[in-house]
């Protein structure tokens, strides 16, 4: 990431790094491992609930470049609970990096048809949800 | 968490992340399938649907045509697809021949409907009354289509027609006289081709045509060429460009061939051989005379 200057790190546990954009109003999740435990991911985020909320951030930016796993009862709260919880604060643009890895794409394409086929009334549409290639292609599209 | 905790944990979700993302991609494939099976059975039905249009099309086309009246007569349609929107019309009755190129708008389904219509119109309009001349033939027709394609309660308008010519050669006088619709008429007369430039009027489409008429005494040995555009349109050679007029005429005008059917042959394997691999512009229609 180039423009640093407004950028510091607020929070981190073995897994993710917790950023603080403020220029941009926004919170950026960097994993730092290849994989996340439930727990870890759960606190974690729920950590980063409180401080979307301190720094009003109006986007999260979501950084699983160096994940290789994917854990489909993660990503199930991170929609279900998490986001939705994000949403009710104003929160609906997020911003994912995902590894370059093919699998781990179509990973995630099967745990989103599995949480629309599980959760039918879950309206998807309310999040603004955008691919990037890295954190300043996401930072460009934040007003 | 112990490290060997986290990497038996990290081994048991890759495995789940696997089995989940195969089944979703095996139901994927399932669905493809099934997509696919319904769009071939689409597509049998429909190509079964349009051979049975090429039939049905076909009909248009005269059958191998002679009249002592001609020396020799030459014609053919190459629609682009199985159908299309070029015919060829030949009429006669005791005292005239009727004969015409005409070419659709548009290709394919469209045009093959277009040319039914055509068609059965100018069939009708000369069974009804052979003493009208040429021009107050496509007059005729040009105002059958405008009044089909007319503002009908909730239909939209259609400004479709057709281009072509439409010649009358009367066997008692010798005389022939024609009429253009946004085509060409290209004649030898006395050993001196001339090439009659339409006006710009169509059957069909905006506003009610004025057909000029032509006429022109034609004797033995005269050669008269109709064609629609597809015929020069047609892309190819070296440098993919169209075939054009000036080939045509080069062709026409060469007169190192026994006689006209060798000269049309010669021409439609000089046009395959310009297309080479490449797709056919658009349908095709042309009528060679020799008197």
């Amino acid at each position: 990431m180039n423009n640093q200057s407004e950028n510091e790190v607020i929070w981190s546990n073995d897994f993710l790094k917790l950023h603080n954009i403020a220029n941009k109003s926004c919170g950026l999740f960097v994993a730092t491992k290849e994989y996340i435990p439930i727990e870890s991911f759960k606190k974690a985020f729920e950590k980063a609930a409180d401080f979307a909320k301190e720094y009003e951030w109006k986007a999260f930016i979501f950084d699983k470049s160096n994940l290789t796993v994917f854990h489909q009862p993660s990503m199930e709260w991170y929609y279900t609970s998490w986001k939705s919880n994000l949403a009710n604060q104003g929160i609906t643009m997020h911003f994912k990096i995902l590894p370059e890895e093919p699998w781990f794409k179509a990973s995630v394409d099967a745990g989103k048809s599995e949480i629309k086929s599980k959760y039918p009334n879950f309206n998807f549409d309310i999040f603004e949800v955008k691919h990037v290639k890295n954190v300043e292609e996401a930072l460009r599209q934040i007003q | 968490m112990e490290e060997v905790q986290y990497y038996k944990e990290q081994l048991s979700s890759l495995k789940d992340m696997f089995s989940r993302t195969t089944e979703h991609m095996q139901k994927l494939q399932d669905e493809l399938k099934i997509a696919k099976d319904k769009l071939e059975a689409t597509n049998l039905s429909l190509n079964q649907s349009i051979t049975y249009a090429e039939k049905i099309q076909n009909h248009l086309i005269p059958i191998k045509y002679s009249n002592c009246a001609f020396n020799e007569i030459h014609y053919g349609v190459i629609q682009r697809d199985q159908i299309g929107g070029d015919f060829v019309f030949i009429y006669e009755d005791e005292k005239k021949i009727y004969f015409a190129i005409m070419d659709c708008t548009g290709h394919g389904i469209p045009g093959a409907l277009l040319t039914m219509m055509g068609y059965n119109f100018l069939n009708e309009i000369i069974i009804s009354n052979d003493q009208l001349a040429a021009n107050e033939i496509l007059k005729q027709l040009d105002k059958k289509f405008q009044y089909f394609f007319s503002i009908k309660q909730g239909r939209d308008q259609i400004r479709d027609g057709m281009d072509g010519v439409l010649c009358i050669y009367d066997l008692a006088s010798k005389k022939l006289q024609y009429s253009m619709a946004g085509r060409p008429f290209w004649a030898k007369i006395k050993g001196q081709w001339f090439k009659q430039r339409p006006d710009r009027n169509s059957i069909g489409g905006h506003t009610i045509s004025d057909f000029e008429l032509h006429k022109v005494d034609v004797n033995k040995g005269d050669e008269i060429f109709l064609f629609s555009d597809g015929l020069t349109d047609q892309f190819g050679g070296e440098n993919n460009k169209k075939f054009l007029t000036k080939r045509l005429f080069a062709h026409l005008n060469d007169d190192n061939f026994i006689n006209l059917k060798e000269k049309v042959d010669s021409l439609m394997l000089n046009l395959e051989e310009w297309q080479g691999d490449e797709e056919q512009t658009d349908d095709i229609a042309y009528i060679a005379i020799k008197f």
